[in-house]
């Protein structure tokens, strides 16, 4: 027997396997989505607990998906190279010919492809103080970040229709050669990170593809400074200046 | 995998070759429905040929990266949509309750599998399967307790103290 008799009521390197696991439920779950951001520990046992379980794959079984599946990656490749935007790929649905890529970017082919995307509120956003982005009709995810005790603050909207992302910030003053970066975090998966942002203010742009299949409820959004280099970075510097869930409105 | 980072798309289409029936199936048997899978396994992809330098192969096997994006992808396709059940249970191939054996065609390097397999055997039934159904199926801590009819309480203990087993097992 492996098992141990007694286990501590709380481990985090428990918490991270079951996260792996994919186990994990609500504020459990939300947890563990902040701890990879906050807690460098934690993403290294999340990443040992993939690499160990993950070998069990194999045995997952022999499935063959059809010839459709390859021409289809190749064509999102071939919109890749020839949009020079790799970044802002949109799915393409395995049944559409290369020949009705162009179609495929527009909003309404999106919504066709079934490119719906979600977001939260943990708190409505009406405080005199606070940041806020207006809500406007249709589907979409508003999160509220806010630190008591640095004043730092950020509410965030996306629009799920035409995959904007929208912020508000106040109080992010970042040291001279820093920049405020924000970052989600999908259940399951590493920081992925979504550009600088303005250290005040206002900020509104475009979502790829990629970012606004990261950007569902229960993902978690996280700011951190980092170095203004220009370029996104592979993984959060700490400390976690803000973060918090995306719900749905 | 180094040549598909450097952006050789046949390389790309030998590495889905070589993996795509097993990342398709860890696929499928969580979301099952085909037609939902083969959409994520182009996503999965697509993902690999523009992440694939990121592929570090000190800490795992190519295929057991590829099956880590696709089950983080099919675990966050199931989160924000209902869980369907196209496919039946018994189309699967058994794996809950029997041992994995390893077989010849293993992609990930044998030992961590012979490992594995070792450590899980000495999990009492009930963890190990549950741990089996989470892994494979995708089911969360109150989805399992309701499908095995215990309950949360004692799916989470269970759950725990197998992981528990399999971390002092594995050296973690």
């Amino acid at each position: 027997m492996a098992e141990p008799e007694d286990i501590p009521p709380f481990d985090p390197f428990i918490l991270a396997g079951e996260y792996v696991l994919g186990v994990l439920e609500g504020e459990e779950l939300s947890d563990a989505q902040r701890a990879i951001l906050a807690d460098s520990d934690f993403l290294e046992a999340v990443e040992w607990w993939e690499m160990k379980l993950g070998v069990m794959s194999e045995a997952a079984g022999d499935f063959v998906p059809s010839p459709s599946v390859l021409r289809g990656i190749m064509a999102r490749i071939d919109a890749d190279e020839s949009s020079g935007e790799s970044n802002l790929t949109p799915f393409i649905p395995r049944q559409i010919s290369r020949s009705s890529l162009a179609a495929l970017f527009s909003g309404t082919a999106l919504a066709l492809a079934g490119l719906v995307f979600f977001i939260t509120t943990p708190r409505p956003t009406t405080l005199p103080d606070q940041p806020t982005v207006a809500v406007e009709p249709g589907e979409q995810l508003i999160a509220q970040l806010e630190d008591v005790e640095t004043g730092r603050k950020l509410a965030g909207r996306i629009d799920v229709d035409n995959n904007r992302l929208a912020l508000n910030i106040l109080g992010l003053e970042a040291e001279i050669g820093q920049t405020p970066e924000l970052w989600v975090i999908p259940a399951g998966g590493a920081p992925v990170s979504l550009g600088a942002i303005p250290q005040t203010g206002t900020f509104d742009r475009q979502l790829s593809a990629d970012e606004a299949e990261l950007l569902v409820a229960g993902s978690t959004l996280a700011v951190t400074f980092e170095d203004d280099t220009g370029e996104r970075h592979e993984a959060p510097t700490m400390p976690i200046l803000l973060a918090g869930t995306l719900d749905q409105v | 995998m180094a040549a598909t980072a450097r952006g050789d798309r046949r390389s790309l289409e030998l590495v889905y070759e070589m993996t795509s029936s097993k990342v398709f199936s860890t696929i499928l048997r969580i979301v099952r429905r085909r037609e939902r899978a083969e959409d994520i396994l182009q996503d999965v992809y697509v993902k690999v040929w523009r992440r694939a330098g990121r592929f570090d192969p000190n800490k795992g096997s190519p295929i057991t990266w590829l099956c880590a994006i696709a089950r983080n992808s099919a675990l966050n396709d199931l989160r924000r949509s209902s869980r369907e059940q196209e496919i039946a249970d018994d189309e699967f191939p058994e794996v809950a309750d029997t041992a994995i054996v390893a077989a010849d065609d293993w992609l990930c390097a044998a030992e961590d599998n012979a490992a594995l397999q070792r450590c899980l055997e000495q999990l009492r039934t009930d963890h190990r399967r549950s741990i089996k159904m989470a892994f494979f199926e995708g089911f969360s801590h109150s989805e399992l307790a309701e499908r095995v009819n215990v309950p949360l309480g004692t799916m989470k203990s269970w759950i725990k103290r197998g992981l528990a087993g399999l971390r002092g097992c594995l050296g973690g």
